[in-house]
C-alpha cells in the first residue's frame, strides 16, 4: 500500500565545504505516514520541512538515511517512476495552457484516453468549483483560482500513491483558505488519499492533520496527533508553536520547604504534586523553568478549585466576536487570557485569575524539555 | 484629529472600477477599520485620501474641506505601505529619519532630536537594534516595521495604514495589536486602518467599514456587524470557522412564520417576522453563526427557538475550539463550534438548539439582511 | 554511470570554450604581435612568432622618434587624435546623460501621447546603418559651418550615444516601484526632491554604466569620426587609416597605435562588470 516511511534521514547543503561549514538542513528525521493518513510537516521557514518533502519527491538527494515508499526503497528513483503527485507553493501552471489543458497534462503524459480525462476532470473541477474556468489561462485567473487549478492537477492523479503538497494554500487570503481547508479535507476523506502537506500555518496542520511532524531548525520536535501536540507538547517550541494565542510562557523558579517543593513566580508560589516536586529535584531543583498556560486555559474572576491563581491588571480587553482576549499585566510581563464570550472587564481594572493544575505545562528553562517527559 | 469624509468616491482604472460609491464620515480621532478581502478597494481608498492617486469622481474632505486637489505633502498624512516601499539605498535609521528631513519640516528636527524620536518607535516596535541595516538584509517581518515606523514617527492629521502587521508572527501581530491601539489613541490621530483578517478589525477598530469589490456593505461597531451583518457577504467575512448559510422558503404556521429548509421548520424573532410579511418574501437564505448553534441535552423543548437532531460527521480541533461537521435527517449540515472541553466524535448523535435571535435572514435575491430591508 | 557522462560532457563543453577563445583572441593576439616587430619580421612568411621583440613602433607611434637611417619617419599625430577621440567621447557622452536622463525618467514615469512610438523612433536610430546619413550629414555639417569642429561632432555622436542612453536609463528608471516614490511624496518631498534624493541614488550604477557603454561605442566609433572630421578634429579611430601611406603600409606602427586605440575600451569594459548590478532596488518592495 502506499505508506511513507522516513528513516534516519538527512540532508546537507555545500558538503564540499566540510563537516564544519556544511549546512544540515534536515538531521536525523525518522517518521512513518500510512496508508490514507493526513501528515503534516510543521515548522517555521528554514525547518528543514520543504527539503525534506523534496527528499520523498527526489527532487533532491537523500544525503543519508533511507527513504521506502509503498515498501520500496527509492533512494535513487527518478520523481517520475515515484508515482507521486505534487502541488507547489508556486501554482507552476503552464502559462500556454488552459487550465483543462493544464490539468489533464499529467493524464496525457501517462497515456489516458481522452474521455476517461474529461470525465475525471469534470469530477475535481466540480470538487474544487474551477468548472467555469476550464478554458481560461492561468494569466488570467487570480491567486486563489490558480492554486485550485494546481490542486486539481495533483489530485487527479488516481495513479499516484501519494500526494504531495508544498504550502498549497498559503498566498490565500483567509476566507478562501478557510474553505480550501474544509474541501482538502473533504477530498481526502473521500478519495483515501494518502497526503504529506507542508505548512507553517499551525492551524491548517491542526484542522486537517491526522498526524503532525513538527520541525525546528532541521530536527524534529515532536511527532503527533493535533490533539496530542496542543495538550501534550514535549518541549518549550513545539509548546509555543502551537495554539494560538500563543501560549504564556512565565520564567519561574523551583524552591522547597521542607519536602513541599514549589514554582515560584515573581509573589505567586504554586504548591507541587509530589511526583513533580521528585521529578524537578531530580533534574538539579536550582535550573530555572518556565510555566506554560494557554490564554484558553484562563479563568478571570473566581479561583479555580484544584487551581493556581494569580492577580494582576487588566491590560486591554479585546473584543472578537464570540470571544475577547484581555492582556492582564503581571509585574511587568503581559499575560493573554481567552474568554468565551465579551467580557466586562476594564482597563485598569485589578483581577484575580486561575487555572487548573493540569492544565499548567512546565517546562525545564535549559534544555526546554517538558518535565512530564 | 481630523474628520475625515469620503463623498460619493469612485476610482476607475480603465475600465476596472475599483470603488464605487464610497461614502463615509469618521469622528475626530477615531481608528476606522477598512475590513474586505483582496481585491475590495481598500488600498485604493487609502491611496485617494493619501494623494498619491486621483479620485475619478466624489469627494474627500478634510474637516469639511475638499481636499481632491492638495498634495500628499499638503494633505499633512502620514501612511505605512503593505509592500512597504522602504528606500532601499538608505539605512534602516535614514529610512525611519526620512520624512523628518523633507525641506519643509526640517528647520523643526534637530539632528538630537531626529535620533531621538527614530529610538523611540524603533524600540515600539522592537527594530532599534537594525537601525545600521540596509533593507535587502532584513526579513519580511523587519521591513513591514520599518514601513510602520517610518509612518508612525509622524505626528500627522491623519494616519493611514494598509495592512500594517499582516506579516508578521503570530506573537509579534498579537501584541502589536494592542499596542498600535493605544499609540493611535494616546495621540488622538484619527485613522484609516485596512485588514483581511476580521479579528484584527474587531480589536483594533472604533467602527469598521466592511468593502466588497469597492462597495460598502455595512458600516458600525463591531458589536453591530456580528450581531447583524447587514448581507450574505458580511456574514462570511466576520467568520470562521464560516457562517452557516441555508437556503430556507417562508412558511406561515399557525400565526407564526417560520423558515423551512429541507422541512425543518426554525422559529423567528417577531421583529424579523414583521419583516419578512411587510416585505412579502418567500425565498430567503439562513444564517447562522456556528458558535451560536448549541447542544441540546435537556428532555424538554424550550419555548423559544428549534431543536434538530443530527449525526455528526467529522470533528477538526482548533486548539481550544472544536469544529464539528453535523448532518440532519433532513439531509442538510452545518458547522458547529464547540469548545475543546466537549467530547464529540464522529458518529456521535446530538441534538443541536437553533435560538431565535441568533437566526440571521437574508433576501436570497438581494443577499441583504431583511432588518435592514424596508 | 552518470559520473562518466558528466565527465564527458564536461571535456567537450571546456574543449569548445578554448576552441572558441582562441578564435577571438588570436586576431588581437597577431596584431599584438605586429606591434612588436620590427618591419622586417612583420611581413616575413612564414610568419614568425619567435623573434625579438622591439618597442620602435611604439616610441615612433607615441613620441615621434624616428630611428636614424633605418626607417621612414612619419611625423606622429597621434597623441593629438588620441586627445579628440577623449575629447569627442567625453563631450558626446555628457551631453547624452544630461539630456537623456532627464528623457528617459519622463518615458519611465509618464504617459503622453505617442509615447511608445517617439520612444521607438529614438532607438531606430541606432538600427540605422551609419552610411545611410554619413552623406546627408556631411552636407548639413558644411552648410551650418560646423564642419571638422568638436561641437559638431558631439553633436552627430548623438546618434550613436543617446538612443542607446535613453533606452537603457529608461529600464533602470522602470526598476524603481512607483511606491517609493509616493512614500516620498507623502513624506512631504517635491518632484525635484524625489528625483534628487529617491531616483537619481539607485539609478547612479546604471547611470555610471550606461555612461561607460556609450563612451565604449562613441570611442569605437569610425565612420563618423572619418567624414565629420577635418585634419585637426580626427578622432583616433580613422586616423588608423593614416598608416596607409602610398607607397606602403606601416604595419608594425599601425598595429602599435591599433593597440594604444583599444585600451581604454578595453580597460573600461572590465570595470564595467562591476556596476551592471540588477536588483539594486531588492529589499525595497515587498515579492
Amino acid at each position: 500500500m502506499a505508506e511513507v516511511r522516513v528513516e534516519h534521514v538527512w540532508k546537507f547543503y555545500r558538503e564540499e565545504a566540510g563537516a564544519a561549514q556544511r549546512v544540515e538542513a534536515v538531521k536525523d528525521a525518522t517518521f512513518r505516514c500510512e496508508d490514507k493518513e493526513f501528515l503534516c510537516l510543521l515548522g517555521p521557514s528554514g525547518c528543514g520541512k520543504t527539503s525534506t518533502l523534496r527528499m520523498i519527491a527526489g527532487l533532491e538527494k537523500i544525503s543519508r538515511g533511507d527513504i521506502y515508499i509503498g515498501g520500496r526503497r527509492v533512494n535513487d528513483l527518478p520523481p517520475k517512476d515515484r508515482m507521486l503527485a505534487m502541488s507547489f507553493e508556486s501554482y507552476a501552471l503552464y502559462p500556454p495552457l488552459s487550465v483543462y489543458d493544464n490539468i489533464a497534462f499529467p493524464l496525457r503524459a501517462r497515456k489516458y484516453p481522452e474521455s476517461k480525462i474529461k470525465e475525471k476532470i469534470a469530477i475535481v473541477a466540480d470538487l474544487l468549483d474551477i468548472s467555469d474556468i476550464l478554458n481560461f489561462k492561468p494569466a488570467r485567473l487570480s491567486g486563489g483560482e490558480q492554486q485550485r487549478v494546481s490542486l486539481a492537477r495533483a489530485l487527479v492523479r488516481e495513479d499516484a500513491q501519494i500526494t504531495l503538497m508544498d504550502e498549497p494554500i498559503s498566498h490565500l487570503d483567509a476566507q478562501l483558505k478557510a474553505k480550501l481547508r474544509i474541501d482538502l479535507k473533504r477530498i481526502q476523506r473521500e478519495w483515501g488519499l494518502t497526503v504529506i502537506y507542508v505548512t507553517h500555518d499551525q492551524l491548517e496542520a491542526l484542522s486537517m492533520a491526522d498526524k503532525v511532524v513538527v520541525m525546528n531548525l532541521g530536527e524534529i520536535q515532536q511527532v503527533g496527533s493535533p490533539e496530542d501536540l496542543y495538550e501534550r507538547p514535549r518541549n518549550l517550541f513545539v509548546a509555543g508553536f502551537i495554539g494560538e494565542p500563543p501560549m504564556n510562557f512565565l520564567d519561574c523558579t523551583f524552591v522547597e520547604e521542607g519536602t513541599q517543593g514549589y514554582l515560584k513566580f515573581h509573589e505567586f508560589s504554586f504548591p507541587l504534586p509530589p511526583e513533580l516536586t521528585q521529578a524537578m529535584r531530580r533534574e538539579n531543583g536550582k535550573e530555572k523553568w518556565v510555566l506554560g498556560i494557554r490564554p484558553g486555559d484562563i479563568v478571570l474572576g473566581a479561583k479555580v478549585g484544584d487551581g493556581y491563581s494569580m492577580k494582576g491588571l487588566v491590560y486591554s480587553v479585546e473584543p472578537l466576536g464570540e470571544s475577547s482576549i484581555v492582556t492582564l499585566e503581571v509585574n511587568g510581563q503581559k499575560i493573554f487570557a481567552e474568554l468565551a464570550g465579551s467580557s466586562e472587564e476594564e482597563e485598569g481594572n485589578v483581577v484575580v485569575f486561575s487555572f487548573h493544575k493540569e492544565k499548567a505545562h512546565i517546562f525545564n528553562a535549559s534544555t526546554g524539555k517538558s518535565i512530564k517527559e | 484629529m481630523v474628520e475625515l469624509e469620503l463623498r460619493n468616491v469612485t476610482k476607475k482604472y480603465g475600465n476596472l472600477v475599483a470603488v464605487k460609491d464610497l461614502s463615509f464620515k469618521t469622528k475626530k480621532g477615531e481608528l476606522i477599520v477598512l475590513l474586505g478581502p483582496p481585491g475590495a478597494g481598500k488600498s485604493s481608498t487609502l491611496k485617494m485620501v493619501a494623494g498619491i492617486e486621483d479620485v475619478t469622481s466624489g469627494s474627500i474632505l478634510m474637516d469639511g474641506q475638499v481636499v481632491n486637489h492638495f498634495d500628499p505633502a499638503e494633505r499633512d498624512v502620514a501612511m505605512a505601505f503593505e509592500t512597504y516601499a522602504l528606500y532601499p539605498h538608505l539605512s534602516v535609521f535614514e529610512n525611519i529619519a526620512f520624512p523628518l528631513r523633507s525641506p519643509k519640516r526640517a528647520h523643526a528636527f534637530s539632528e538630537e532630536l531626529v535620533r531621538k524620536k527614530v529610538l523611540e518607535v524603533a524600540q515600539f516596535l522592537e527594530i532599534d537594534m537594525l537601525l545600521e541595516r540596509k533593507p535587502k538584509e532584513l526579513s519580511g517581518g523587519q521591513r513591514q516595521r520599518v514601513s510602520l515606523a517610518r509612518c508612525l514617527i509622524r505626528e500627522p492629521k491623519v494616519f493611514l495604514l494598509d495592512e500594517p502587521i499582516a506579516h508578521l508572527d503570530a506573537k509579534l501581530r498579537h501584541r502589536l495589536r494592542r499596542e498600535l491601539k493605544k499609540w493611535q489613541e494616546e495621540r488622538g490621530t484619527t485613522t484609516l486602518y485596512t485588514t483581511t483578517d476580521y479579528l484584527e478589525a474587531f480589536s483594533v477598530g472604533d467602527r469598521i467599514v466592511v468593502l466588497n469589490r469597492g462597495i460598502l456593505e455595512q458600516m458600525g461597531t463591531w458589536e453591530e456587524i456580528y450581531s447583524h451583518p447587514a448581507s450574505h457577504f458580511v456574514g462570511m467575512i466576520v467568520s470562521d470557522p464560516p457562517m452557516n448559510y441555508l437556503d430556507a422558503r417562508i412558511v406561515a404556521k399557525d400565526t407564526e412564520i417560520v423558515l423551512d429548509v429541507k422541512g425543518s421548520l426554525f422559529k423567528l424573532p417577531a421583529n424579523v417576522q414583521a419583516k419578512i410579511r411587510a416585505m412579502n418574501l418567500q425565498e430567503v437564505i439562513m444564517g447562522i453563526f456556528p458558535s451560536k448553534i448549541v447542544p441540546f441535552a435537556a428532555e424538554t423543548l424550550p419555548s423559544s427557538g428549534t431543536v434538530i437532531d443530527g449525526v455528526v460527521k467529522f470533528v477538526e480541533l482548533r486548539g481550544s475550539r472544536k469544529i464539528a461537521f453535523v448532518s440532519t435527517d433532513r439531509n442538510f449540515t452545518f458547522t458547529i463550534q464547540l469548545s475543546g472541553e466537549e467530547s464529540v466524535r464522529a458518529g456521535d448523535r446530538m441534538r443541536y438548539f437553533f435560538g431565535e435571535e441568533a437566526i440571521q435572514v437574508f433576501d436570497r435575491q438581494s443577499q441583504r439582511n431583511v432588518i435592514y430591508l424596508g | 554511470m552518470n559520473r562518466e557522462r558528466f565527465s564527458v560532457v564536461k571535456i567537450v563543453s571546456i574543449v569548445g570554450l578554448i576552441l572558441l577563445m582562441l578564435w577571438t583572441a588570436f586576431p588581437l593576439y597577431w596584431v599584438f604581435n605586429m606591434s612588436i616587430q620590427t618591419p622586417l619580421d612583420v611581413i616575413s612568411y612564414p610568419p614568425k612568432f619567435v623573434f625579438d621583440a622591439t618597442l620602435e613602433n611604439y616610441s615612433v607611434v607615441l613620441l615621434g622618434k624616428a630611428w636614424l637611417g633605418k626607417y621612414e619617419t612619419v611625423q606622429t599625430d597621434f597623441p593629438r587624435y588620441f586627445l579628440n577621440s577623449l575629447i569627442v567621447c567625453f563631450g558626446a557622452v555628457a551631453l547624452s546623460m544630461l539630456v537623456g536622463v532627464p528623457a528617459a525618467y519622463s518615458l519611465a514615469r509618464y504617459r503622453f501621447r505617442g509615447k511608445e512610438n517617439f520612444a521607438f523612433t529614438l532607438l531606430s536610430f541606432r538600427f540605422a546603418p551609419g552610411l545611410i546619413v554619413i552623406l546627408p550629414l556631411f552636407v548639413i555639417f558644411r552648410r551650418l559651418g560646423i564642419y571638422g569642429t568638436y561641437h559638431g561632432m558631439v553633436l552627430a555622436y548623438q546618434l550613436i550615444t543617446l538612443p542607446f542612453s535613453v533606452w537603457l536609463m529608461r529600464g533602470f528608471f522602470e526598476d524603481i516601484p512607483m511606491e517609493l516614490e509616493h512614500a516620498a511624496r507623502i513624506d512631504g518631498y517635491s518632484w525635484w526632491g524625489i528625483f534628487r534624493k529617491v531616483d537619481l541614488p539607485l539609478v547612479a550604477p546604471g547611470i555610471a554604466a550606461t555612461a561607460i557603454l556609450s563612451f565604449i561605442f562613441a570611442w569605437n566609433e569610425f565612420l563618423f569620426g572619418y567624414i565629420l572630421s577635418s585634419d585637426v578634429t580626427r578622432p583616433v579611430t580613422p586616423s588608423l587609416m593614416g598608416f596607409i601611406s602610398y607607397e606602403q603600409v606601416l604595419w608594425g606602427q599601425m598595429a602599435a597605435a591599433a593597440i594604444i586605440t583599444l585600451l581604454p575600451s578595453l580597460i573600461l569594459a572590465i570595470f564595467i562588470q562591476r556596476y551592471l548590478v540588477r536588483g539594486l532596488t531588492f529589499g525595497a518592495v515587498k515579492g
